[in-house]
Protein backbone atom coordinates (compact mmCIF):
# COMPACT_ATOMS: atom_id res chain seq x y z
CA UNK A 1 0.00 0.00 0.00
CA UNK A 2 1.41 3.39 -0.93
CA UNK A 3 1.58 6.13 1.67
CA UNK A 4 -0.96 8.07 -0.40
CA UNK A 5 -3.41 5.16 -0.14
CA UNK A 6 -2.68 4.76 3.53
CA UNK A 7 -3.43 8.40 4.06
CA UNK A 8 -6.71 8.14 2.14
CA UNK A 9 -7.68 5.10 4.19
CA UNK A 10 -6.94 6.86 7.49
CA UNK A 11 -9.01 9.81 6.35
CA UNK A 12 -11.89 7.57 5.44
CA UNK A 13 -11.79 5.71 8.77
CA UNK A 14 -11.66 8.98 10.66
CA UNK A 15 -14.67 10.29 8.73
CA UNK A 16 -16.67 7.15 9.43
CA UNK A 17 -15.78 7.30 13.09
CA UNK A 18 -16.99 10.88 13.34
CA UNK A 19 -20.21 10.11 11.49
CA UNK A 20 -20.86 7.18 13.80
CA UNK A 21 -20.16 9.22 16.92
CA UNK A 22 -22.51 11.92 15.65
CA UNK A 23 -25.28 9.45 15.00
CA UNK A 24 -24.96 7.58 18.30
CA UNK A 25 -24.65 10.78 20.32
CA UNK A 26 -27.72 12.24 18.66
CA UNK A 27 -29.83 9.11 19.03
CA UNK A 28 -28.86 8.72 22.65
CA UNK A 29 -29.49 12.32 23.50
CA UNK A 30 -32.47 13.18 21.32
CA UNK A 31 -34.31 9.87 21.30
CA UNK A 32 -33.48 8.09 24.55
CA UNK A 33 -33.04 11.36 26.45
CA UNK A 34 -36.40 12.76 25.32
CA UNK A 35 -38.12 9.46 26.04
CA UNK A 36 -36.76 9.36 29.58
CA UNK A 37 -37.76 12.98 30.07
CA UNK A 38 -41.27 12.20 28.89
CA UNK A 39 -41.49 9.31 31.35
CA UNK A 40 -40.32 11.57 34.13
CA UNK A 41 -42.96 14.19 33.31
CA UNK A 42 -45.60 11.45 33.28
CA UNK A 43 -44.51 10.34 36.74
CA UNK A 44 -44.57 13.94 37.90
CA UNK A 45 -48.20 14.18 36.77
CA UNK A 46 -48.96 10.94 38.59
CA UNK A 47 -47.39 12.25 41.80
CA UNK A 48 -49.49 15.42 41.65
CA UNK A 49 -52.65 13.35 41.29
CA UNK A 50 -51.60 10.85 43.96
CA UNK A 51 -51.00 13.65 46.44
CA UNK A 52 -54.59 14.79 46.01
CA UNK A 53 -55.79 11.25 46.70
CA UNK A 54 -53.61 11.04 49.83
CA UNK A 55 -52.78 7.35 49.45
CA UNK A 56 -51.72 5.24 52.42
CA UNK A 57 -48.20 3.84 52.67
CA UNK A 58 -45.18 4.95 50.72
CA UNK A 59 -46.63 5.03 47.19
CA UNK A 60 -45.67 8.66 46.60
CA UNK A 61 -42.18 8.02 47.94
CA UNK A 62 -41.75 5.05 45.62
CA UNK A 63 -42.78 7.02 42.55
CA UNK A 64 -40.49 9.86 43.52
CA UNK A 65 -37.66 7.42 43.96
CA UNK A 66 -38.34 6.16 40.42
CA UNK A 67 -38.20 9.75 39.18
CA UNK A 68 -34.80 10.19 40.75
CA UNK A 69 -33.55 7.05 39.05
CA UNK A 70 -34.76 8.54 35.78
CA UNK A 71 -32.79 11.72 36.54
CA UNK A 72 -29.70 9.54 36.85
CA UNK A 73 -30.43 7.79 33.58
CA UNK A 74 -30.85 11.17 31.85
CA UNK A 75 -27.60 12.46 33.32
CA UNK A 76 -25.81 9.33 32.11
CA UNK A 77 -27.23 9.70 28.62
CA UNK A 78 -25.95 13.28 28.62
CA UNK A 79 -22.53 12.30 29.86
CA UNK A 80 -22.09 9.51 27.34
CA UNK A 81 -23.37 11.50 24.37
CA UNK A 82 -21.35 14.57 25.39
CA UNK A 83 -18.21 12.41 25.57
CA UNK A 84 -18.89 11.14 22.06
CA UNK A 85 -19.57 14.54 20.56
CA UNK A 86 -20.88 17.71 22.21
CA UNK A 87 -24.28 18.70 20.87
CA UNK A 88 -23.15 22.31 20.41
CA UNK A 89 -21.07 21.16 17.43
CA UNK A 90 -24.24 20.11 15.64
CA UNK A 91 -25.85 23.46 16.37
CA UNK A 92 -23.07 25.31 14.59
CA UNK A 93 -21.57 26.50 17.86
CA UNK A 94 -17.87 25.71 17.76
CA UNK A 95 -17.09 28.20 20.52
CA UNK A 96 -19.73 26.65 22.76
CA UNK A 97 -18.41 23.15 22.12
CA UNK A 98 -14.89 24.25 23.03
CA UNK A 99 -16.10 25.94 26.22
CA UNK A 100 -18.04 22.80 27.13
CA UNK A 101 -14.98 20.61 26.63
CA UNK A 102 -12.80 23.05 28.58
CA UNK A 103 -15.23 23.01 31.49
CA UNK A 104 -15.24 19.20 31.58
CA UNK A 105 -11.48 18.97 31.28
CA UNK A 106 -10.97 21.53 34.04
CA UNK A 107 -13.31 19.64 36.34
CA UNK A 108 -11.66 16.32 35.53
CA UNK A 109 -8.03 17.34 35.81
CA UNK A 110 -8.02 20.35 38.10
CA UNK A 111 -6.32 22.35 35.34
CA UNK A 112 -7.01 26.00 34.88
CA UNK A 113 -8.30 26.53 31.37
CA UNK A 114 -9.14 29.90 29.95
CA UNK A 115 -11.13 30.17 26.76
CA UNK A 116 -11.52 33.26 24.63
CA UNK A 117 -14.38 32.64 22.27
CA UNK A 118 -14.70 35.09 19.41
CA UNK A 119 -16.35 32.99 16.79
CA UNK A 120 -18.56 35.39 14.91
CA UNK A 121 -18.76 33.87 11.44
CA UNK A 122 -20.64 30.70 10.80
CA UNK A 123 -18.23 27.77 10.72
CA UNK A 124 -19.09 24.85 8.41
CA UNK A 125 -19.59 21.51 10.20
CA UNK A 126 -16.44 19.80 8.89
CA UNK A 127 -14.25 22.74 9.80
CA UNK A 128 -15.83 22.92 13.27
CA UNK A 129 -15.27 19.21 13.82
CA UNK A 130 -11.62 19.45 12.78
CA UNK A 131 -10.98 22.41 15.07
CA UNK A 132 -12.79 20.78 17.97
CA UNK A 133 -10.91 17.48 17.71
CA UNK A 134 -7.59 19.33 17.41
CA UNK A 135 -8.49 21.28 20.54
CA UNK A 136 -9.36 18.06 22.38
CA UNK A 137 -6.09 16.42 21.37
CA UNK A 138 -4.13 19.52 22.43
CA UNK A 139 -5.79 19.36 25.86
CA UNK A 140 -4.99 15.67 26.23
CA UNK A 141 -1.37 16.24 25.28
CA UNK A 142 -1.02 19.22 27.59
CA UNK A 143 -2.33 17.21 30.54
CA UNK A 144 -0.84 13.83 29.82
CA UNK A 145 2.50 14.58 28.22
CA UNK A 146 3.41 18.12 29.16
CA UNK A 147 2.16 18.07 32.77
CA UNK A 148 0.76 21.56 32.24
CA UNK A 149 -1.23 23.32 34.96
CA UNK A 150 -2.63 26.16 32.89
CA UNK A 151 -4.02 26.31 29.37
CA UNK A 152 -5.16 29.31 27.41
CA UNK A 153 -7.23 28.75 24.30
CA UNK A 154 -8.41 31.31 21.81
CA UNK A 155 -10.79 30.57 18.99
CA UNK A 156 -11.62 33.36 16.56
CA UNK A 157 -13.02 33.94 13.14
CA UNK A 158 -11.26 36.75 11.35
CA UNK A 159 -12.14 37.76 7.81
CA UNK A 160 -12.74 34.42 6.10
CA UNK A 161 -10.48 32.45 8.41
CA UNK A 162 -10.87 30.32 11.49
CA UNK A 163 -8.01 30.43 13.97
CA UNK A 164 -7.47 28.29 17.03
CA UNK A 165 -4.62 28.74 19.48
CA UNK A 166 -3.95 26.52 22.46
CA UNK A 167 -1.10 27.45 24.72
CA UNK A 168 0.03 25.48 27.76
CA UNK A 169 2.63 26.07 30.45
CA UNK A 170 3.99 22.52 30.49
CA UNK A 171 7.43 21.08 29.83
CA UNK A 172 7.21 21.83 26.10
CA UNK A 173 7.88 19.68 23.07
CA UNK A 174 5.26 17.06 23.80
CA UNK A 175 5.52 15.90 20.21
CA UNK A 176 8.88 14.24 20.80
CA UNK A 177 9.78 10.94 22.32
CA UNK A 178 6.57 9.54 23.71
CA UNK A 179 4.95 7.42 21.01
CA UNK A 180 1.33 7.92 22.14
CA UNK A 181 2.00 11.66 22.02
CA UNK A 182 3.45 11.41 18.54
CA UNK A 183 0.44 9.47 17.31
CA UNK A 184 -1.75 12.20 18.73
CA UNK A 185 0.32 14.84 16.98
CA UNK A 186 0.28 12.90 13.72
CA UNK A 187 -3.50 12.67 13.97
CA UNK A 188 -3.78 16.41 14.54
CA UNK A 189 -1.65 17.14 11.47
CA UNK A 190 -3.64 14.73 9.34
CA UNK A 191 -6.90 16.27 10.50
CA UNK A 192 -5.68 19.78 9.75
CA UNK A 193 -4.45 18.75 6.32
CA UNK A 194 -7.68 16.99 5.47
CA UNK A 195 -9.76 20.00 6.49
CA UNK A 196 -7.61 22.15 4.23
CA UNK A 197 -5.98 24.07 7.06
CA UNK A 198 -2.54 24.58 8.54
CA UNK A 199 -1.31 23.35 11.91
CA UNK A 200 1.82 24.48 13.69
CA UNK A 201 2.94 23.01 16.99
CA UNK A 202 5.80 24.80 18.64
CA UNK A 203 7.24 23.74 21.96
CA UNK A 204 10.23 24.96 23.87
CA UNK A 205 11.71 22.99 26.75
CA UNK A 206 10.40 24.38 30.00
CA UNK A 207 8.41 27.10 28.28
CA UNK A 208 5.28 25.35 27.20
CA UNK A 209 3.73 24.53 23.88
CA UNK A 210 1.67 26.49 21.41
CA UNK A 211 -0.70 24.84 18.98
CA UNK A 212 -1.90 27.06 16.16
CA UNK A 213 -4.50 25.97 13.65
CA UNK A 214 -5.65 28.17 10.78
CA UNK A 215 -8.31 27.30 8.29
CA UNK A 216 -9.64 29.39 5.41
CA UNK A 217 -13.43 29.20 5.71
CA UNK A 218 -14.11 29.50 2.02
CA UNK A 219 -12.09 26.38 1.29
CA UNK A 220 -14.47 23.86 2.80
CA UNK A 221 -14.19 20.55 1.01
CA UNK B 1 -50.54 40.20 33.78
CA UNK B 2 -52.74 38.77 36.50
CA UNK B 3 -52.89 35.07 37.24
CA UNK B 4 -56.54 35.08 36.21
CA UNK B 5 -55.96 36.18 32.66
CA UNK B 6 -56.25 33.29 30.24
CA UNK B 7 -52.72 32.69 29.05
CA UNK B 8 -52.10 31.84 25.42
CA UNK B 9 -49.07 29.62 25.07
CA UNK B 10 -47.50 28.20 21.94
CA UNK B 11 -45.68 24.96 22.71
CA UNK B 12 -43.16 23.76 20.12
CA UNK B 13 -41.72 20.27 20.60
CA UNK B 14 -41.56 17.24 18.35
CA UNK B 15 -41.84 14.69 21.15
CA UNK B 16 -45.49 13.93 21.91
CA UNK B 17 -44.75 12.52 25.38
CA UNK B 18 -42.85 15.62 26.42
CA UNK B 19 -45.49 17.89 24.90
CA UNK B 20 -48.24 16.15 26.81
CA UNK B 21 -46.31 16.31 30.08
CA UNK B 22 -45.60 20.03 29.66
CA UNK B 23 -49.14 20.85 28.52
CA UNK B 24 -50.50 18.96 31.56
CA UNK B 25 -48.46 21.06 33.95
CA UNK B 26 -49.51 24.28 32.24
CA UNK B 27 -53.21 23.45 32.13
CA UNK B 28 -53.27 22.26 35.74
CA UNK B 29 -51.49 25.36 36.98
CA UNK B 30 -52.94 28.15 34.86
CA UNK B 31 -56.69 28.36 34.86
CA UNK B 32 -58.17 28.78 31.38
CA UNK B 33 -54.77 28.66 29.71
CA UNK B 34 -54.75 27.82 26.02
CA UNK B 35 -51.84 25.63 24.97
CA UNK B 36 -51.38 25.29 21.25
CA UNK B 37 -49.07 22.38 20.48
CA UNK B 38 -46.99 22.22 17.32
CA UNK B 39 -44.19 19.84 16.41
CA UNK B 40 -41.88 21.63 13.99
CA UNK B 41 -40.19 24.94 13.32
CA UNK B 42 -42.25 25.75 10.23
CA UNK B 43 -45.49 25.45 12.22
CA UNK B 44 -44.00 27.47 15.05
CA UNK B 45 -43.35 30.33 12.65
CA UNK B 46 -46.76 29.96 10.99
CA UNK B 47 -48.57 30.09 14.36
CA UNK B 48 -46.45 33.00 15.55
CA UNK B 49 -47.56 34.95 12.47
CA UNK B 50 -51.20 33.90 12.77
CA UNK B 51 -51.92 34.56 16.44
CA UNK B 52 -50.94 36.53 19.49
CA UNK B 53 -49.13 34.58 22.19
CA UNK B 54 -48.22 35.47 25.73
CA UNK B 55 -45.38 32.99 25.62
CA UNK B 56 -43.67 30.63 23.21
CA UNK B 57 -42.08 27.50 24.68
CA UNK B 58 -39.55 26.20 22.22
CA UNK B 59 -37.44 23.05 21.97
CA UNK B 60 -33.90 23.36 20.60
CA UNK B 61 -33.92 20.20 18.52
CA UNK B 62 -36.65 20.16 15.90
CA UNK B 63 -37.15 17.85 12.93
CA UNK B 64 -36.77 20.71 10.45
CA UNK B 65 -33.72 22.34 11.93
CA UNK B 66 -32.29 24.06 14.97
CA UNK B 67 -34.60 25.74 17.44
CA UNK B 68 -32.09 28.60 17.55
CA UNK B 69 -33.00 29.54 13.98
CA UNK B 70 -36.69 29.37 14.83
CA UNK B 71 -36.01 31.56 17.87
CA UNK B 72 -34.41 34.21 15.67
CA UNK B 73 -37.35 34.14 13.24
CA UNK B 74 -39.87 34.47 16.07
CA UNK B 75 -37.95 37.44 17.45
CA UNK B 76 -38.15 39.10 14.02
CA UNK B 77 -41.88 38.48 13.68
CA UNK B 78 -42.93 39.19 17.27
CA UNK B 79 -40.07 40.89 19.11
CA UNK B 80 -42.19 41.41 22.23
CA UNK B 81 -43.33 37.82 22.75
CA UNK B 82 -41.14 36.12 25.34
CA UNK B 83 -39.60 32.82 24.27
CA UNK B 84 -38.66 30.14 26.78
CA UNK B 85 -36.21 27.53 25.56
CA UNK B 86 -37.12 24.12 26.97
CA UNK B 87 -34.45 21.63 26.10
CA UNK B 88 -33.03 18.25 27.05
CA UNK B 89 -29.62 19.83 26.73
CA UNK B 90 -27.99 20.85 29.97
CA UNK B 91 -27.89 24.62 30.31
CA UNK B 92 -24.10 24.82 30.24
CA UNK B 93 -23.98 23.98 26.54
CA UNK B 94 -26.64 26.21 25.10
CA UNK B 95 -27.77 28.86 27.52
CA UNK B 96 -25.35 31.53 26.32
CA UNK B 97 -26.25 31.06 22.69
CA UNK B 98 -29.95 31.32 23.45
CA UNK B 99 -29.47 34.51 25.46
CA UNK B 100 -27.59 35.99 22.51
CA UNK B 101 -30.38 34.91 20.16
CA UNK B 102 -32.96 36.75 22.26
CA UNK B 103 -34.60 34.11 24.45
CA UNK B 104 -36.11 35.20 27.75
CA UNK B 105 -35.29 32.02 29.60
CA UNK B 106 -33.70 28.59 29.49
CA UNK B 107 -35.06 25.55 31.29
CA UNK B 108 -34.10 21.91 30.99
CA UNK B 109 -36.93 19.48 30.49
CA UNK B 110 -35.81 17.42 33.45
CA UNK B 111 -36.44 20.39 35.71
CA UNK B 112 -39.80 21.23 34.12
CA UNK B 113 -41.90 19.36 36.69
CA UNK B 114 -40.49 21.52 39.50
CA UNK B 115 -39.65 24.82 37.82
CA UNK B 116 -41.93 25.37 34.85
CA UNK B 117 -44.74 27.19 36.64
CA UNK B 118 -42.36 29.65 38.33
CA UNK B 119 -40.57 30.31 35.07
CA UNK B 120 -43.77 30.85 33.06
CA UNK B 121 -45.05 33.25 35.70
CA UNK B 122 -41.86 35.22 35.56
CA UNK B 123 -41.62 35.36 31.76
CA UNK B 124 -45.20 36.43 31.06
CA UNK B 125 -44.57 39.35 33.43
CA UNK B 126 -41.61 40.43 31.34
CA UNK B 127 -38.93 38.79 33.50
CA UNK B 128 -35.98 36.62 32.53
CA UNK B 129 -34.86 33.22 33.69
CA UNK B 130 -31.23 32.19 33.32
CA UNK B 131 -28.73 30.62 35.67
CA UNK B 132 -26.60 33.09 37.57
CA UNK B 133 -23.50 31.18 36.57
CA UNK B 134 -24.10 31.66 32.87
CA UNK B 135 -24.95 35.34 33.25
CA UNK B 136 -21.65 35.81 35.04
CA UNK B 137 -19.89 34.09 32.17
CA UNK B 138 -21.41 36.30 29.52
CA UNK B 139 -18.11 38.07 29.06
CA UNK B 140 -16.26 36.72 26.04
CA UNK B 141 -13.40 35.54 28.22
CA UNK B 142 -14.27 32.47 30.21
CA UNK B 143 -12.08 30.87 32.80
CA UNK B 144 -12.57 27.29 33.86
CA UNK B 145 -10.74 26.23 36.95
CA UNK B 146 -10.96 23.62 39.62
CA UNK B 147 -13.62 25.91 41.08
CA UNK B 148 -15.68 23.94 38.61
CA UNK B 149 -15.71 21.33 41.36
CA UNK B 150 -17.99 23.09 43.84
CA UNK B 151 -18.57 19.81 45.66
CA UNK B 152 -15.13 20.29 47.17
CA UNK B 153 -16.55 23.17 49.16
CA UNK B 154 -19.04 20.90 50.90
CA UNK B 155 -18.73 19.55 54.38
CA UNK B 156 -18.30 15.78 54.72
CA UNK B 157 -21.95 15.32 55.64
CA UNK B 158 -23.18 17.49 52.78
CA UNK B 159 -20.92 15.62 50.39
CA UNK B 160 -22.26 12.29 51.62
CA UNK B 161 -25.83 13.48 51.06
CA UNK B 162 -24.91 14.66 47.55
CA UNK B 163 -23.45 11.26 46.71
CA UNK B 164 -26.53 9.50 48.01
CA UNK B 165 -28.76 11.73 45.90
CA UNK B 166 -26.52 10.92 42.96
CA UNK B 167 -27.18 7.25 43.63
CA UNK B 168 -30.89 7.85 43.30
CA UNK B 169 -31.86 7.67 46.97
CA UNK B 170 -34.72 9.71 48.37
CA UNK B 171 -34.35 11.94 51.38
CA UNK B 172 -36.08 9.40 53.63
CA UNK B 173 -33.89 6.57 52.35
CA UNK B 174 -30.78 8.64 53.03
CA UNK B 175 -32.08 9.44 56.50
CA UNK B 176 -32.50 5.75 57.26
CA UNK B 177 -29.11 4.91 55.83
CA UNK B 178 -27.24 7.55 57.80
CA UNK B 179 -29.48 7.14 60.89
CA UNK B 180 -30.42 10.78 60.88
CA UNK B 181 -33.83 12.42 60.76
CA UNK B 182 -35.51 13.31 57.48
CA UNK B 183 -35.48 16.92 58.61
CA UNK B 184 -31.72 16.90 59.11
CA UNK B 185 -31.13 15.40 55.67
CA UNK B 186 -33.45 17.98 54.12
CA UNK B 187 -31.43 20.70 55.79
CA UNK B 188 -28.16 19.28 54.47
CA UNK B 189 -29.72 19.03 51.04
CA UNK B 190 -30.93 22.64 51.09
CA UNK B 191 -27.55 23.83 52.28
CA UNK B 192 -25.56 21.93 49.69
CA UNK B 193 -27.87 23.10 46.93
CA UNK B 194 -27.27 26.64 48.00
CA UNK B 195 -23.51 26.17 48.18
CA UNK B 196 -23.50 24.67 44.72
CA UNK B 197 -25.92 27.24 43.31
CA UNK B 198 -28.33 24.59 42.09
CA UNK B 199 -32.06 24.81 41.86
CA UNK B 200 -33.39 21.30 41.42
CA UNK B 201 -32.74 17.71 42.34
CA UNK B 202 -32.28 16.95 38.65
CA UNK B 203 -29.42 19.45 38.48
CA UNK B 204 -27.81 17.91 41.55
CA UNK B 205 -28.13 14.44 40.07
CA UNK B 206 -26.63 15.55 36.79
CA UNK B 207 -23.73 17.08 38.64
CA UNK B 208 -23.11 13.95 40.71
CA UNK B 209 -23.27 11.69 37.64
CA UNK B 210 -21.12 13.85 35.38
CA UNK B 211 -18.46 14.13 38.08
CA UNK B 212 -18.82 10.43 38.86
CA UNK B 213 -19.36 11.14 42.54
CA UNK B 214 -21.69 8.22 43.16
CA UNK B 215 -19.14 5.76 41.84
CA UNK B 216 -16.23 6.22 44.21
CA UNK B 217 -17.79 4.10 46.92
Amino acid sequence: MSSEQLRALTERIEQMREAERTRIARELHDELGQLLTGIKLDFAGAVRRLRELKPAGDVVDRVQSAMMQIDIAIAMVQRISGDLRPAALDHRDLGGAIEYEARLAAARSGLEIQVVNRVTNSVPPDAATAAFRIFQEALINAVRHARATRITARVVTRRAQLELYVRDNGVGLWDRGDSSASFGVLGMHERARHAGGRLVIRGRPGRGTLVAFCLPLGAER
Amino acid sequence: MSAHTALRILLVDDHPVVRRGVADILIESFARATVQQVSCGADAIRFTRAGRWDLVILDLTLPDGSGLDVLKRIREIEPRTPVLILSVHAADQFEKRTIAAGASGYLTKQAADVELVTVVNRLVRGGKYFSAEVLAQMAARTRFTSDERPHERLSDREYEVLRQIGSGRTVSEIATLLTLSVKTISTYRARLMEKMAMRTNAELTRYAVSHRLAEDE
